[in-house]
């Protein structure tokens, strides 16, 4: 019996023939590691940019967005849970779309880009590499929206075809990724520098979890962090917790906690930062660090304003506002 | 009188032979558990490969190897080797 150890994430498994990793997708059949839903979504949608959410690039277009079952994380508060908490063979509902498919798909529906999301796509990652590739080379963006548990040396290789990074940061302690998600802090903050060492556009998000993870001085630490490590223009958005999965006995997230974190945040450098999942909150708007110029008007997904001038400048007082612009 | 003790002497000697072994095999069962937990990447899940085969084999699923993983050596499978 030939067992395998996986080199792809932190977790490490060693895999047993006839098993699968603690993902539930990559599987050992014969002695050979097999990555079940290459080629197989079960989540095909097209998306705003801002649903990702990405704010600070390419804001107002359209992305081709797909997830295949398994995560490599097991959040109690998992909002995508029924694709995430499953493997292929547990899932009816599959699309299947080599990439060269889902390219032409893309294109065909004018896309901006492909979005590779819903479960984490680390463990759909061979997939994403060959479609990213072709989406690249057929000048598509490529959005990789994960919670950035994955090793450095296969994260450095993807990031050669990766355009935009939405990386998850749960929160800034260690106890509440064992307690909550089953994993670790540590290699998630290594990722989230390698995304910016390789040159990957990135923005952060953060699920302000009532009781959870909502303390300020822990998120002012954070915050400190980002600022140090990915550099104070790097967005970081406060997003509104909904109770849903295993985590239905607490209650939706005060908006005065998101505004809380939001100015504890500003406070401590950061010059982008964001409210989500509370529509027309002023905080979903983009505003000029330097004047307070309204640059992007945001409610919802939807812009109802953009002031950015062509080349991205500030029209009051021609700051290069940080993104990847129109 | 005597026979009576010595009933109730090998009852005894039965029923704390019985308990020491359920305490042995609780220990045994936590100590398993602790070294599974404390051998770093043990994580797997068992699951109905035939299963999985039958829907590889109608194209549901896909049988693509993947990247970014090695034989396990013996240390890494827990001294069983690969």
């Amino acid at each position: 019996m030939s067992a395998v150890a996986c080199e792809l994430c932190p977790r490490a498994c060693v895999i047993p023939e006839g098993a699968a990793g603690d993902c539930r997708v990559r599987v050992n059949i014969g002695g050979k590691l097999r990555a079940t839903t290459y080629g197989r979504p079960s989540a095909i949608h097209i998306d705003p940019m801002e649903k990702k959410p990405l704010y600070h690039f390419h804001p107002g277009t359209q992305v081709f967005s797909l997830g295949t079952a398994g995560c490599n994380l097991h959040c109690l508060n998992c909002q995508n849970w029924q694709l995430s908490q499953r493997g292929g063979d547990e899932i009816e509902e599959v699309y299947p779309a080599e990439p060269a498919e889902v390219v032409a798909a893309a294109q065909g529906e004018r896309c901006r880009g492909v979005a590779y999301t819903y479960s984490d796509p680390v463990v759909f990652y061979e997939y994403v590499e060959d479609t990213a590739t072709l989406a690249r080379a057929a000048g598509l963006a490529n959005v990789f929206v994960t919670a950035a548990y994955i090793n450095r040396e296969p994260l450095r290789r993807l990031c050669r075809v990766l355009d935009a990074a939405h990386g998850d940061l749960k929160a800034f302690d260690d106890g509440f990724y064992r307690r909550v998600s089953g994993a670790t802090l540590r290699p998630v903050l290594d990722a989230l520098v390698t995304f910016r060492e390789e040159g990957v556009w990135i923005e952060i998000i953060n699920l302000v979890i009532p009781t959870l993870n909502d303390d300020l001085a822990m998120i002012r630490r954070m915050a400190r962090w980002i600022v140090a490590e990915l550099g104070a223009d790097t967005p970081l958005h406060f997003s509104r917790f909904q109770p849903q999965y295993r985590m239905r006995n607490l209650p939706p997230t005060p908006v005065e906690t998101l505004r809380r974190a939001r100015a504890e945040a500003l406070d401590a450098g950061l010059r982008y930062v964001y409210v989500g999942n509370v529509q027309g909150d002023v905080g979903s708007s983009t505003y000029c660090p330097r004047d307070g110029t309204l640059l992007i008007g945001r409610s919802g997904f939807t812009i109802t304003d953009y002031k950015l001038t062509a080349e991205g400048r500030c029209p009051t007082c021609n700051d290069k506002i940080p993104g990847v612009w129109l | 009188m005597i026979t009576l003790a010595r009933h109730w002497h090998r009852r005894d000697v039965r029923f704390l032979a019985l308990i020491a072994m359920t305490a042995l095999l609780i220990a045994l069962h936590l100590g398993e558990g602790l070294r599974l937990a404390a051998r770093e990447g043990s994580g797997h899940r068992v699951i109905d490969v035939k299963a999985l085969e039958r829907r590889i084999d109608a194209g549901d699923l896909s049988d693509r190897e993947a990247d970014w993983y090695h034989l396990a050596t013996p240390q890494e499978s827990g001294g069983g080797g690969p």
